[in-house]
């Protein structure tokens, strides 16, 4: 019988409709033999069956599509042809019917379904949990926003150069004035009030509320609602003459006056002075300012003005204070809104050259940002997106691990089902029909590994929500389950359904069809390929796990580290607390006041050994860099800039109690007081860089213009002497002082906050008590760092790495214990098909020894192989994250050693228990029972 | 009997399927009407029709035995349904009762 063409049959096999396939394929045969056998002869005959089959593609198209139509549009009645007899390969087409048939045959292997279901909510659960985590800090949205793709955020270059510092109010002001393409435009920052208690309740102690400063038309720019009340008047909040009014958010309003309507007209002790509450914002409002969870808003500008709010402040336009946002205009692109804002920033450059100009000697820059991207300040953004990558790259691991488990479960299943399916094959039922009956099956199996993995990563949210951040604000970031993490749940439960149910799937539909039908389907004694495909899945999980745990030891070591690096510095028994000076305490010579008080009241406790005062917190979570503008005889700064160094302030004694190692010359002394000549240590790096020829002693340079931070303080110009030479710090340390860096003694100084140090005889636990008791907030003062010993504030900066490093440390284990089964399983199959040969072989006198030892190389070869493989991959994945590992090398030997120390050790037992179980059997028994 | 009307092809397959009664199949049916009308049929479109005609209750199928030859395979019969002969009937009426009094008398055997 002639033939049909190959290429032209497939064609018709593809496009027809499964029902009528091979009816129409059989018919066609029919006639081609017929017209092959006439005069034409093969050659009409295949020229016919071509016409046929291009002139039925377009009806065969069409008929698939009208019964996709009729499939989604399910009421519309048909009419079904009511003497076709269902035949077992039709009943196999309908959806349901694969569903239920499914969940039939997943009935009978509940072990499987549990240990599937188990693995895949563990690898759902890790990826949509760090999935839920990156979500709510990188791609939240805010609420409450009208508009909000019309919002666009403006950042002023900072001192250093960095695009998005935030802005001076004159600068605010000017573009206010100046924009045509900014409609209207907002200044905000957060401040601090202290909230006096009303009178009903004298007793409890006054409390601080974080609310945000903002100009009167905030809440009209940016489209949000205030429900009840009202929002500002331009009239109420004109700069200088604002009033003191207090719209407060929804949740305060909720906790603190129990949503009583009757607080309205109310007014409040803040500060000392009485706010009217005017309104109450929407729920969910927080603050622009980097999520934060505000207590309320008030006008900028009021006359006394708020902390770091103050009408000298709102006046500098060095003072860069404010956050600015503005809503286009109509009409107007974000990118027409950029180009207008370089031009007014070069307007203000000429104008105002001083304040304009960077410490690089550069003039400044607008930058604007879309709202969506402002939420958290740029900067911030780059680096949660590595850790966020890494993190995500960690859980995806484990997904494929679960996947690969179980794939091999399911390969085992399908093996075991080889008889059945080629029963249904030779029954008639295509292969693809069978294929999709498996890939029901994992798909079913997949969605519950979801609804579980959103159950995990429900409860990881409430558990990252109770972690304590390393400073005392609240934010609202809402690491909640959102539609975004929902579908990207079921995405990928629905992708590892098709990556762990594809590869059984297309190869149980196609067992070998005769020694399949036989009894004997167990397949006794056949060794299967030493890297079959279920030895390779069990090798790549091996690798993932090793790669996992040596991830999370290197994270591990790094926050271990962090808490004890030499910082160049002695962290060892003292406790500090920032503290910021009040009134009582303004002016030259209050800090020195506050310091010499305070050193003798805390130095009289028996508890305390020595009190120090330093401006800065060096190498903690909050290490404000203040920096102080010199002239150095002699210097003159290549790119015509101004000379800038970074510079701290303390009191004589801190060096030795921080044991700040002071190569060459002296430390401060109590003579180095307020009138006596200026002296300062400087770092080696600064001697080298500044005076090149000399060894850095005895020479002198004037400070012109101290900072806190970018905003200049009252501090005259004045001279200093070099008495001190310190070493410099190991550059690899983060926070290490970078550069030239200059000590001066406190007295000499003008500073506005003290860094309390205190060092006690025992430990730095005991003075953190005695600070807080000694030395309480005053009103509106905020506890930047409350008091805590200094360790704790290191290691408050390598929070990501801590949490990376514990969610990394899970997912090694889960990993591991995923690994672990894949092991145990595939030995225990190994040995179960080889029961018969260890018999044989003991039974014909090997030492029992021999025989243990060759089953369990079967799960040991493969861990080697795993091994080495994800050794290989260790170590370029810790040289990726070289930028934030502390203090150890990318191939750090205790983290490599640990994991793999810990990963042999499990896969031995996962292959020695299987073996051993085989052992006990009594190898007569076996052969008696051939 | 509103809705019942046949297309041109549709009224062609089913009288096809009345001459061939019980050997009524696909490929005859595709021969049938090419013999007759001498018009080329695919066989795409063929079964579409009898798909369509099969949902409004027209056509029903039923699959045979395999033919009991070497290598036999099943066919799917087609029958005209009770509904289908009336609605055939109904047609047929109707073309006729438009052609009366036209001069256009049908030529069997019409193999042009």
């Amino acid at each position: 019988m002639p033939q049909t063409p190959r290429g032209w049959r497939f064609l018709v096999r593809v496009l027809c409709d499964p029902e009528d396939r091979w009816f129409v394929l059989d018919d066609l045969e029919e006639e081609f033999a017929e017209i092959a056998g006439g005069a034409g002869g093969l050659r009409e005959a295949r020229r016919w069956y071509r016409a046929q089959v291009l002139s039925s593609s377009w009806p065969f198209l069409r008929r698939r599509a009208r019964r996709i139509r009729s499939f989604l549009r399910p009421s519309r009645i048909t009419h079904k042809p009511r003497s076709v007899r269902p035949s077992g390969a039709m009943l196999m087409q309908n959806p349901l019917r694969n569903v239920r048939f499914a969940f039939r045959s997943l009935r009978k292997t509940p072990i499987v379904v549990l240990v599937t279901v188990f693995s895949l909510t563990v690898g759902i659960g890790a990826s949509t949990s760090v999935f839920s985590l990156v979500n709510a800090f990188l791609f939240q949205e805010s609420e409450g926003l009208a508009d909000p793709d019309g919002l666009v955020a403006v950042y002023t270059s900072a001192d250093h150069g960095g695009l998005y510092g935030e802005s001076s109010f004159p600068d605010f002001l000017s573009l206010q004035e100046q924009s045509e393409t900014l409609e209207g435009l907002v200044a905000y920052r957060a401040g601090f009030l202290t909230f006096d208690p009303p009178a009903s309740n004298p007793d409890s102690p006054p409390d601080r509320l974080i609310v945000e400063i903002v100009t009167g038309n905030y809440f009209d720019v940016l489209g949000i609602p205030v429900p009840l009340g009202r929002g500002f008047l331009p009239e109420e909040t004109q700069i200088g003459q604002a009033l003191d009014l207090i719209v407060l958010s929804h949740e305060e309003w909720i906790d603190r006056f129990g949503g009583d309507r009757g607080v309205l007209g109310q007014t409040l002790d803040l500060n000392g002075r009485d706010f009217t509450v005017i309104g109450v914002g929407p729920p969910g409002l927080v603050s622009r300012m980097n999520r934060l969870k505000v207590s309320g808003w008030v006008p900028l500008g009021t006359p006394e003005g708020i902390w770091h709010a103050t009408p000298q402040e709102l006046a500098s336009r060095r003072d860069h204070d404010c956050n600015i946002m503005a809503r286009l205009g109509d009409g107007t692109t974000f990118e027409m809104a950029q180009s207008e804002l370089s031009l007014i920033a070069s307007r203000l450059g000429e104008e105002f050259p001083e304040a304009w100009t960077d410490d690089r000697g550069h003039p400044r820059t607008f930058t604007a940002l879309p709202e969506k991207e402002s939420s958290l300040p740029p900067d911030a953004r780059k680096a949660l997106a590595g850790l966020g990558a890494i993190l995500m790259g960690g859980a995806f691991l484990i997904l494929l691990i679960a996947c690969s488990n179980v794939a091999s479960l399911f390969l085992a299943r399908a093996q075991r089902r080889k008889q059945e399916m080629a029963i249904r094959l030779s029954m008639g039922a295509s292969r693809g029909r069978l294929a999709r009956l498996f890939l029901t099956e994992s798909l079913i199996l997949a969605l519950a590994g979801g609804v579980g993995g959103l159950a995990l990563a429900w409860w990881f949210s409430e558990f990252m929500a109770a972690l304590p951040l390393p400073l005392d604000v609240p934010l609202a970031f809402d690491i909640g389950l959102d539609g975004r993490v929902l579908a990207f749940a079921l995405s990928i439960a629905l992708g590892s359904a098709i990556a762990f149910g594809l590869a059984p799937a297309l190869r149980g539909s196609n067992p070998n069809l005769v020694p399949a039908l036989k009894a004997d389907a167990g397949g006794n004694g056949v060794r299967g390929r030493k890297f079959g495909l279920q030895n390779l899945l069990v090798i790549g999980q091996v690798t993932t796990s090793l790669v996992l745990l040596i991830g999370a030891g290197l994270f591990l070591r790094t926050v271990q580290k962090g808490a004890t690096l030499n910082m160049g510095f002695n962290p060892d028994r003292v406790a500090i607390l920032w503290k910021e000076l009040g009134p009582e305490y303004a002016g030259p010579g209050g800090a020195v006041r506050f310091a010499q008080e305070t050193e003798a009241r805390l130095e009289a406790l028996p508890e305390v050994e020595n009190v120090e005062m330093a401006r800065r917190a060096e190498g903690s979570v909050l290490d404000l860099a203040d920096r102080a503008v010199l002239d150095i005889p002699g210097f003159e700064n290549p790119d015509g800039g101004p000379v800038v160094s970074s510079y701290t302030s303390i009191t004589a004694g801190f060096a030795e109690m921080l044991e700040i190692p002071i190569l060459r010359g002296r430390s401060f002394t109590n003579a180095d007081g307020p009138g006596a000549p200026g002296v300062a240590l400087v770092n080696e790096s600064f001697v080298s860089r500044y005076w090149p020829e000399s060894d850095g002693l005895g020479e002198t340079f004037t400070m012109l213009e101290r900072r806190e931070v970018d905003t200049p303080t009252p501090a005259p110009p004045t001279a200093f002497q070099v008495v001190g030479i310190v070493r410099d710090q190991n550059q690899t340390i983060p926070g290490a002082r970078r550069g030239p860096f200059i000590w001066i003694p406190y007295e000499q100084d003008y500073a506005s906050r003290a860094i309390v140090h205190v060092k006690g005889h025992t430990s730095a636990a005991a003075m953190v008590p005695i600070l807080r008791e000694e030395l309480p907030l005053g009103p509106g003062e905020v506890p930047l760092i409350p008091a805590q010993t200094y360790e704790e504030a290191i290691r408050g900066r390598f929070i990501g790495q801590e949490i990376a490093s514990k969610l990394l440390s899970w997912a090694g284990l889960f990993a591991l214990g995923l690994a672990w089964i894949g092991i145990f399983g595939i030995v225990s199959f190994a040995v179960s098909r080889r029961v018969k040969e260890m018999a044989i072989r003991q039974a014909i006198g090997a030492p029992r020894g021999d025989v243990l030892r060759s089953l369990v190389w079967e799960g040991m070869f493969l861990t080697v192989v795993g091994l080495v493989l994800g050794l290989a991959l260790a170590i370029p994945l810790g040289i990726l994250m070289g930028s934030i590992l502390v203090g150890i090398g990318p191939v750090d030997p205790l983290a490599v050693g640990g994991g793999s120390a810990v990963l042999v050790g499990a896969a031995f037992l996962a292959s020695l228990i299987p073996a051993l179980r085989v052992m006990k059997v009594d190898p007569m028994a076996v052969l008696r029972e051939e | 009997m509103p809705g019942k009307f046949l297309a041109e092809f549709e009224l062609y397959v089913m009288l096809a399927m009345a001459q061939l009664g019980e050997n009524a199949y696909g490929a005859s049916i595709r021969k049938e009407i090419q013999k007759r009308t001498g018009r080329p049929v695919s066989i795409g479109a063929l079964y579409a029709t009898l798909a369509r005609l099969g949902e409004k209750g027209l056509v029903a199928f039923e699959i045979s035995d395999p033919q009991p030859v070497q290598g036999g395979r099943a066919r799917k019969h087609c029958q005209l349904t009770p509904e289908g002969e009336e609605a055939l009937q109904h047609s047929a009426a109707m073309l006729g009762r438009m052609m009366d009094g036209l001069d256009l008398a049908p030529q069997s055997g019409g193999q042009s």
